[in-house]
């Protein structure tokens, strides 16, 4: 019984005089893939299952992972909806899938009986032993509605476009959802035996924030994983961006008011040595609102848009800066030539040392607005723990953001943006 | 954490959640409410969770305040208290916010407009200075305005314009109200927009942002004393004015005839309205069983529209759009899309057919238990975020009711009956007019 083996009681960062406090991590049971931070100001308990398969892992049958997912909370037990039982003691399930993992998260008042009750079924839900062919049929039929749905939407238009010219050849390339071909041609057996290889002990990581502690939060994992294979560790393949276009515009014909301009520029991940450069960097950029370079020339000064931003997506195999905005169509062209003048100017870096400092200072003076819900900590915990990145993991991130100087960002950013190698694609009536 | 709240998990009351008692939290342990002598309200809401703390200021005004010419000029004056004052230049306020590591933002209602910092403990005086400065000092420019109209033109592009649900929901407020209350476009008319001058936002300026028409809600970490002391220091030197009401309101006669139209969806949409009168302490108890027929018939996935409408395959999706403490007079939106062999009409009456069952028939086995439940687990679950307490507070003090509401909610909940259920279906909705619309795909 080893308790907060990586973990510090309190993290106190002095930062200018003022004390920052951070929650407490432990590790369930000594095990990295089991964290918990014990809050008990609220009878509120927060979990979230990670499962460390996305749409990056559907192979040929694009769509799979989200489908399967989707089905769990649908089973019936006792002719009622696996889901039904959550509502029936007021918990909060929902599922999500992206490109990296898949989520299972349950928000439940914090008796011991409705603990109990909680993992039992959520042991059974990831048994998936009551998956039917009525339930798939029905799925699929929901899912094509959706993908319909995406395919008049704009900001989804765009979004698949660019994924699939971007990340070509790649698990990343298609959307969450997948494609009406595939989907039609799922079957039961392919689903099951699809779940078995997703589902087990060691591919799944569990987050839990709220009022429990640690031999509470223990027993309801093994009651969660009870019956549930072990599951050995398999090296995914992975994936090399193959984008090498140059500089490439794509425009797609839609009839909205507006038009929608998304820039993808290649990128690091999470734990690439230079992550936090671009961070600060994109933070100027794009990343943090009023006040950034892409706000400032684009709304404050021109008023071309209510909203224009940047953010640094760090998948497992890659990262991309991705760049957006929506602006009357007649002000397209005035927009992309002003993005990419930004880019340039982001590209040279000719910031003043007083901007990276307040960057930096924003940066870690609202690392505590990330932690102030049950919500929020969990939601950071649960990427904590996809990027296997506990240990530290506070003075790692205030090391990080305090090491950046202007020089580390100008070094940084050639080997880490591939501003050469960008698509620039635009969704509306132009 | 740093601190925990040391009164939360005293059992307050006790309530039963699938026959698991569990406890209860209220509002009136945390709150501490009183008013300066200019007459602005300050409420202080206690939440030692995280060293956190969100200061925020809540005017009365909103778009139901404003009539045809000026709508949407709520909205734009908050969009323009971003610009600068006598005492700041533009975008200053939103610099400092940022240098601190705070986070803040503003947002127009119907009846109430907010804006909110959320900063550390350390930081709060910051924001203190610089909202009571813009309540007084805003310095409305022709040239600040005519970028910003901008802005605010492309925010109507992207939230009205370019949304078929959007779009149809301003049309059926506007045939049933007109420009008047709840009928006008918090956002405005594109004609409205364009035509709005500084002139204007200067009187609504003037008018509505004095500390006798607004209410200071301060939630999360702070020393209780000190906090007082601020908010006298910044907010107490500020004289109040008087506030006149500038709306022109006309007899608009409402109409019941169908919309239909046809625009970007993948398959139709159906829309039925239903009136109901503001909410009020006299018809609170009736308001709350609507509210929990209505988390019966839509609030779930266990709830009766998902298993007989999208279960058995008659709708793709459904929704109910409804809020309990509305200010005027107001719509409940029913609706939903149809699977691909059903038509709008079969969805029309089998909607209605479900209303119909339950007044024939009434509740299944511990329906009504497993409804109460859910509505009462997710107000606990509200107590998570500083963010929601204050706005939960906040748009019910800025209606004109009070924050107490909240903590009776619970009571009033439990006592709503079978019976209670199926008088509001009778009112509402089977014997009410139906306004239908219809967006069908192009």
């Amino acid at each position: 019984m080893i308790k907060f083996i990586f973990t510090f009681i309190l993290v106190f960062f002095i930062y200018q005089g003022e004390s920052y406090a951070y929650p407490n991590i432990q590790f369930i049971k000594d095990n990295p893939d089991y964290l918990l931070i014990e809050e008990n100001a609220l009878p509120i308990i927060d979990i979230k299952i990670n499962i460390k398969y996305g749409s990056r892992d559907d192979g040929l049958r694009k769509g799979i992972t989200n489908f399967a997912i989707n089905l769990l909370h649908k089973q019936e037990v006792d002719n009622v909806k696996l889901i039904n039982h959550f509502e029936r003691i007021g918990a909060i399930y929902s599922s999500d899938v992206s490109r990296d993992s898949s989520h299972i998260s349950v928000r439940l008042i914090s008796t011991p009986e409705n603990i109990d009750y909680i993992s039992k079924k959520l042991n059974t839900l990831l048994k998936h032993n009551y998956i039917t062919q009525n339930l798939i049929d029905d799925n699929k039929d929901k899912v094509f509605n959706a993908i319909h749905k995406r395919e008049l939407n704009p900001s989804s238009i765009i979004q698949d476009k660019a994924n699939e010219i971007f990340f070509t050849n790649t698990g990343y390339a298609h959307p969450v959802l997948g494609y009406r071909n595939n989907i039609k041609d799922l079957n039961i057996e392919a689903l099951r035996s699809y779940l078995d290889l997703i589902i087990n002990q060691n591919s799944i990581e569990i987050n839990i924030v709220g009022d429990i502690n640690e031999n509470s939060s223990a027993n309801l994992i093994s009651n969660i994983f009870k019956g549930i294979p072990k599951g050995k560790h398999t090296d995914k393949e992975k994936f090399v961006l193959n984008y090498k276009k140059g500089k490439q515009l794509v425009n797609i014909p839609h009839g909205s008011k507006q038009t929608h301009i998304a820039i993808y520029i290649p990128s690091i991940t999470r734990l690439d040595k230079n992550f936090y450069n671009i961070l600060v960097a994109n933070y100027i950029f794009g990343g943090s609102g009023f006040g950034s370079m892409l706000m400032k020339e684009i709304r404050e000064e021109r008023g071309l848009a209510y909203s224009v931003y940047s953010y640094l997506v760090p998948y497992n195999d890659f990262g991309v800066l991705k760049i957006g905005m929506q602006t009357e169509t007649k002000n397209t062209n005035k927009s992309i030539e002003i993005l990419k003048n930004q880019i340039i100017k982001f590209k040279n870096f000719n910031i003043s040392k007083s901007s990276i400092g307040f960057a930096k200072i924003g940066l870690l003076r609202s690392f505590n607005l990330r932690f102030d819900t049950n919500k929020k900590m969990l939601e950071n915990l649960s990427a904590i723990n996809a990027y296997n990145i506990p240990e530290n993991y506070f003075e790692n991130y205030i090391n990080g953001i305090n090491s950046v100087t202007i020089h580390s960002v100008k070094e940084s950013l050639k080997p880490s943006v591939m501003f050469d190698n960008s698509l620039i694609i635009t969704v509306g009536d132009n | 954490m740093v601190e925990k709240l040391k009164y939360i998990l005293v059992l307050l009351i006790s309530i039963l959640i699938s026959d698991i008692a569990i406890p209860g939290i209220k509002f009136n342990d945390r709150i501490e409410q009183y008013q300066l002598e200019n007459g602005l309200k300050v409420i202080l809401i206690k939440d030692n969770r995280s060293p956190i703390v969100m200061s925020s200021i809540w005017y009365k005004v909103g778009s139901s305040y404003e009539y045809e010419g000026i709508t949407g000029i709520s909205h734009i004056l908050e969009h323009m208290m971003f610009k600068g004052t006598k005492n700041t230049k533009a975008g200053e306020f939103s610099k400092e916010i940022k240098k601190i590591g705070g986070t803040e933002n503003a947002f127009t209602g119907k009846d109430f407009t907010g804006y909110y910092q959320k900063v550390h403990k350390d930081h709060i005086e910051l924001c203190l200075k610089f909202e009571s400065d813009r309540m007084i000092n805003l310095d409305l420019s022709e040239n600040d305005l005519k970028s910003e109209r901008e802005v605010v033109k492309e925010e109507r592009r992207l939230r009205t314009e370019d949304n078929p649900t959007s779009k149809i929901f301003e049309k059926i407020g506007l045939q049933v109200f007109g420009f008047n209350n709840y009928g006008i476009p918090i956002i405005g008319t594109m004609k409205d927009i364009n035509s709005i001058t500084t002139e204007d936002l200067k009187k609504w300026y003037s008018n509505y942002y004095t500390p006798n028409n607004a209410t200071v809600i301060i939630a999360g970490s702070f020393n209780k004393e000190k906090i007082k002391k601020l908010i006298q220091k910044y907010y107490g030197k500020i004289e109040r004015r008087s506030t006149q009401n500038f709306s022109e309101k006309n007899n608009f006669q409402a109409s019941y005839k169908d919309i239909i139209t046809k625009d970007n969806v993948s398959d139709p949409v159906l829309i039925l309205s239903f009136s109901k009168e503001s909410f009020s302490n006299i018809n609170r108890k009736e308001s709350y069983a609507l509210e929990i027929l209505l988390e019966l018939m839509d609030g779930a996935y266990s709830s009766r529209f998902t298993t007989n409408l999208i279960d058995k395959q008659i709708a793709f999706n459904t929704f109910i759009s409804y809020d309990t403490y509305s200010k005027e007079n107001n719509l409940i939106s029913i609706g939903g899309s149809p699977r691909k062999n059903i038509s709008v009409n079969e969805l029309k009456t089998s909607i209605m057919r479900e209303f119909d069952n339950f007044i024939n028939n009434g509740l299944k086995d511990n329906e009504l238990k497993y409804t109460k439940s859910r509505l009462i687990a997710h107000n606990i679950y509200k107590f998570d975020s500083i963010f929601y307490q204050a706005m939960q507070v906040g748009v019910l003090e800025t209606k004109g009711f009070t924050w107490q509401l909240l903590d009776q909610y619970i009571i009033d909940i439990e006592s709503i009956t079978e019976k209670d259920l199926i008088n509001v279906a009778k009112k509402y909705i089977t014997k009410n007019k139906i306004l239908t619309s219809v967006i069908n795909p192009l």
